[in-house]
Formats: C-alpha cells, structure tokens, sequence
C-alpha cells in the first residue's frame, strides 16, 4: 500500500473527524495517575507527550518527547471486548407468570480504538478466539506502532509484534521524531484509506517509509528473547507439582494478572434477585484462576493452594492454551508484570519452569 | 409469608445497624417481604422469638452478653453477623493483646463496677453463624443482597476474594502500581466495591483479611513503596485486629 505522511496536528485531526462521524473514542489518556486506553469524551484528554516509566509492579508517568509513546498501561481492549459485567438473561414475575429471556447486548456505537499496539491487536486476536466475539464490524482500529518498548515487553518472543499486520488494523501509524515529528502512515483498509483521504497529507517519501520501519526494526532487535515459547509449551504441559513453593510464597492470589491480561476471560454466574421478588437477572462477571471459588467442587476448592492456582495460571497461558485455540494464551504485553502489586514476571517463572522440567529428564 | 427478622446489638457503634436504616429505597421493597420485630436502632417494641433470620452487630465483651448469644442463636433460624466487631472483635479487640485492666482504669473512675472479659470476640467464636458480612461499616448493597437471597432461597453473592478483584473489574488504576500508595487490598475482602482506591487511597481493611491472605509478601511491595513497618503493623492492627490471619501476620512482621 502507498504510505502518506502526517503531521501532528494531521493526526489529531483524524480523531476530529471520527468524533464528528459519531465513533466513540478509545485512546491513551491521563487517568488515575497514568496513561491507560480509556474511552474519552474530548481531544484534549488524549495523553499527548507522555510515556510511562515501567518496572514490574511499578509505573510512573514521565514526559516522552514521542506525542504517543506510552506502553504498559493497564487497560487492553477487553475492557470494551468482554466488559467486567453484565447481564446475559433477565427475568420477570407478572400476571401471567414467570418470563424471562436472553439479554442481548446493545451496541452504544461503533467505537474508533485509537493507539493500539501490536500485542494489544494480537490480544484483541486471542481474546475473540477464546469468547467468540471479536470487535464490533463497525468499529475502526489505529495502530501506532512501537518505537520504543518498555523492559516488561516480550512480543518478539511471543511473535506478537513489534510489527503491525496490516490485517489486523485499518490504519497503521509510525511516529518519527527526527529532524521534525511527523507519521507515516499506512491505510490497512479500505475505510482506513478512506478517512486517511480525508486528512492533509503528502506522499511519504522512500527515505520516510525506511526511516519508520528501521525504528520499528530496532525495537524488535533491542528486545530480549525471554524464553523458548515452544520450551514453555512443553515444559508446562504435564506440569509437575515439584518447585512451585517458592512463587506460592511471593503470589497474593489477589487476581490483578488475569484483570489487566488482555486475553484472560474466565467469568462466573451469579443470579441476582431484587428484594421483592419479581425480577431475577442472570449477571456474567469476570472471574480469575486465583480467586477461591473458581475451582470449588463439592468438599471444597481443588486448587486450595496459591502455588497451585498460580501453577494452573501460566500453564493455561504457556500451554493448554494450544490444545484449546492453537496459540499461546499471552501475547507478551508484560501488563501482568507491570500490575502486579509485587512485580512477579511471568517471564522468569516460565524460565524457572523450563529449567526445573530439563533438571527432571 | 413474610419472614421474621430480628437485629441484635453487642459490643459495637451501631453504625451497621445505621446501614440497615440507610438501605431506605430498598428497604420498602424488603418490607414487603420481611416483618422487623426487633430492632433497637430503630423502634422500642420487641417482640419475642423464634425469628428467621437473626442479624447480629458488635462483639462479644462481657459474660452477660456470652450468654446472651447462645440464647439468640437458638431463636434464629439463620445467624447472620454484620460488621468488622461481629465477624472479628472489632477495633475494641485491641485489648486481646493489652491488657484490659490498665485500658478501663485509664478510661473509668471507678473500673471496679465493670464485668468486662479480658477479650473482645467474634460472635462465631461462641455460636454457629451461618451468614458473614463484613466491613466498618457493612455495605448496604451486601446487606439487601443477603435478605434478598436468604428470602428467595438462594445463595448470597458474599465473595471471599481480594479487594484487588474488585478493584480491577470497576477499571480503576491500582494505586499501589502507579503511586507507591501503601493499599491493604490484596489481603483484605472483597464486598466494599473497592471504595477507597477509586478515591486514590489504599484500602485500609475494614473488611478484615480475604480467604488467602499473603501478608508477608504484601510486606515486600509496602517497603518497595518505602513505608515502615510499623505502618503496615499499625494498618493490620486496625477495625478487625481481632482476624487471626491478621494478628499471626503482625506476630510475624
Ligand atoms: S500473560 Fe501477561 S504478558 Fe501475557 S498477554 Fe497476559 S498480561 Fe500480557
Ligand atoms: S502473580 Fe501477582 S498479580 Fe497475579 S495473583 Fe499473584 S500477586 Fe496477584
Ligand atoms: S489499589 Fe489496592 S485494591 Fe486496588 S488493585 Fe491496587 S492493591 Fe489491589
């Protein structure tokens, strides 16, 4: 596909132009004391200049010289794909007896997700696959392409990204900063190209479209392999239950991993009544391996121990996950190790597990 | 039929009792469906058992009230306690590691006409309970949700989880992560909808320990956040220090 170039203010008026076409907006933004995808209601709330500065279990906002340069906040698109709650069948006592029926969701509108990256994309991938409902048809992607990445990255060894398929989006943008900030941009659809068409932009030149796939190129380069994904596979196959003490020791089974994994999507049921007794619902709510209940069988909970429902977390991600929907569970976005309050890394766990499964032969 | 509801009061503030009376939209609603007979927070007249369901605030301080709770357990069909005093001792469980006599002869002019046991008690440390909601105060929501399934016949939605979960599911930034504010949520229950972190402060444990509460690796995450010790003693040893879970973990810190 042809690549154009956009200026800044090229960009924002993209977003001008889907808010006047009725989307709503979904994009990086300042909320809570950092930069997450959040849906806002102005141009002024996105997160312009900001970055986040990333440790396992730790993040602070920081300015970035990149107008979009945030990685690692913890909100993905299953906030919007696979929504904390809702009520899936609702019921009602009347003259004639008890009635109830499925509740189909209504859409509020087509969404425009707006500085998607690569995994977040991939996530969006795994995540349909598993709950069987991918974005909405009318709903508009654009990606922004890395080019930097935060030390809790693992894309490259997931094969998630940092490169952007051109299926996966309907316009894929590159920043580029050096000598003056510009993007070049590349239409992935037809109704990206159409609203790209829409905005001020010239031809990207040979040297512009280079220079962006060398930024991109090099976060991929810089990026550390964290393990052998098919090592993992393996070696969380037939888990066994030797060495899991020491994580069931450091793991507060508080959940915060499955809530912020992009493809995380275990729910529970619970039926809600109101007081008088003429209205039942039937509410889906998300639910994690870690919490007591998501394994309580008749006499109690199969996996009582917090080793083992961390043990039944990363086997699910690294392995079953294959058998399940022919690919790894995790995508690699390190949104795991970033929130959980006592920076646990999925990547050295999977590493120790590897290692103590070779130690076993 | 409607069921015959009684609220008893123990060693407590009565601000859970204040939460039944504050549940007033659902409250007519429930009315229909439930007959208060005994309520001190809320009217003189008291009618005697056997009741359905029986609620009971605050903790158990005397020997009177000792007695007290085996007989109104069995006059109640199902026991349901209400509040950090009733499922765990309450802030008044501070004396379970002081001592009793130097706290009443502080407090008292005359502490010799007291008959106060040397402990403050969870009212399942006596009886049976059936049914616990927790928190300092209860949540209204948990509260109508209980009567209503109680009457209904169905299991209440009373999770054991960490506040985290909920947390999480409401979409607000963890505070802990993003601003190194010491928050108790991954140890403590769910049930509150997470209140305090969505005003940017840590939760600070009304709701008293969750089902598997990791304390010491929560320690680990507190120092990272540079808070002393003695602060996350002091945040444990807060409504429900009276938790085991909660006064093994500040034995151990
Ligand atoms: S397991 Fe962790 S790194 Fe993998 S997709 Fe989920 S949040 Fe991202
Ligand atoms: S790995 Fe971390 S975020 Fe996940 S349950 Fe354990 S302590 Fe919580
Ligand atoms: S703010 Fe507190 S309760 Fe919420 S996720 Fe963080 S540690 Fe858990």
């Amino acid at each position: 596909m042809d690549r154009r170039l956009l200026t800044p203010e090229g960009v924002r008026s993209l977003l001008a132009m889907l808010r006047e076409d009725g989307f709503r907006i979904v994009a990086p933004s300042l909320v809570g004391g950092t930069v997450s995808l959040a849906e806002i209601s102005d141009l002024d709330e996105l997160a312009v200049g900001l970055a986040l500065e990333v440790a396992p279990g730790r993040t602070r906002v920081v300015p970035s010289p990149a107008m979009f340069g945030s990685i690692g906040g913890p909100e993905s698109l299953k906030r919007w794909q696979h929504p904390s709650q809702r009520v899936i069948w609702h019921g009602e006592r009347g003259k004639n007896g008890f009635t109830g029926s499925a509740v189909v969701e209504e859409s509020a509108g087509p969404v425009a997700f707006f500085g998607l990256r690569a995994c977040d994309l991939a996530g969006a991938r795994v995540l349909a696959k598993a709950i069987r409902r991918p974005l909405g048809e009318q709903d508009l992607v654009i990606s922004v392409r890395c080019t930097s990445s935060a030390p809790t990255c693992f894309c490259t060894t997931m094969g998630t990204g940092p490169d952007v398929p051109e299926a996966a989006a309907d316009l894929i943008l590159t920043e580029v900063l050096e000598p003056k900030p510009r993007f070049v941009a590349t239409a992935a659809s037809e109704r990206g190209a159409a609203l790209l068409g829409r905005a001020a932009s010239k031809p990207a030149s040979a040297a512009d479209a280079a220079a962006a796939d060398a930024l991109v190129a090099k976060v991929a380069a810089d990026m550390p392999v964290a393990f052998a994904p098919e090592a993992a596979r393996a070696a969380l196959g037939t888990p066994s239950g030797i060495g899991w003490e020491d994580i069931g020791a450091r793991c507060m089974a508080c959940g915060n991993c499955t809530a912020v994994c992009p493809t995380c999507f275990c729910t529970t049921v619970v039926d809600r009544t109101d007081p008088a007794a003429t209205v039942a619902d039937r509410i889906m709510r998300w639910d994690s391996c870690y919490t007591p209940w998501f394994s309580e069988m008749h006499g109690g909970s199969v996996r009582s121990s917090i080793s083992a429902r961390y043990r039944q977390w990363v086997s699910h991600k690294m392995s079953w996950w294959w058998e399940q929907f022919g690919t790894a569970g995790c995508v690699g976005c390190g949104r795991c190790i970033v929130w959980c309050p006592v920076g646990i890394d999925i990547r050295k766990e999977v590493e120790a597990a590897i290692e103590r499964s070779t130690a076993h032969v | 039929m409607t069921a015959r509801v009684a609220v008893f009061k123990f060693a407590s503030c009565d601000g859970c009792q204040l939460s039944v009376l504050d549940a007033e939209d659902e409250l007519l609603a429930i009315l229909g469906t439930i007959d208060i007979v005994e309520f001190p927070e809320a009217r003189t007249l008291r009618e005697p058992g056997p009741y359905d369901i029986g609620f009971v605030e605050g903790s158990v301080t005397t020997p009177h009230d000792a007695a007290r709770i085996k007989e109104i357990r069995e006059q109640c069909k199902v026991l349901v306690t209400i509040g950090a005093c009733a499922t765990s001792g309450g802030i008044q469980a501070l004396r379970n590691m002081a001592d009793v006599g130097i706290y009443a002869s502080q407090v008292y002019a005359h502490p010799e006409y007291l008959d106060t046991l040397a402990t403050s008690t969870a009212i399942a440390d006596h009886v049976k309970v059936d049914l616990a909601l927790y928190g300092c105060p209860v949540s209204k929501e948990q509260l109508v949700e209980t009567i209503t399934a109680v009457v209904a016949g169905r299991r209440p939605d009373l999770p054991s989880h960490p506040v985290c979960v909920e947390c999480k599911a409401r979409g607000t930034v963890c505070v802990l992560v993003a601003n190194g504010t010491p928050c108790l949520g991954p140890v403590v229950r769910a049930g509150c909808g997470a209140i305090c972190p969505s005003y940017a402060r840590g939760c600070y444990g009304c709701f008293g320990p969750c089902s598997t509460p990791n304390v010491a690796s929560l320690a680990g995450a507190w120092d990272g956040a540079g808070v002393p010790r003695s602060t996350l003693i002091r945040a444990l040893k807060g409504f429900t220090v009276g938790a085991p879970e909660f006064q093994e973990a500040v034995r151990a810190l």
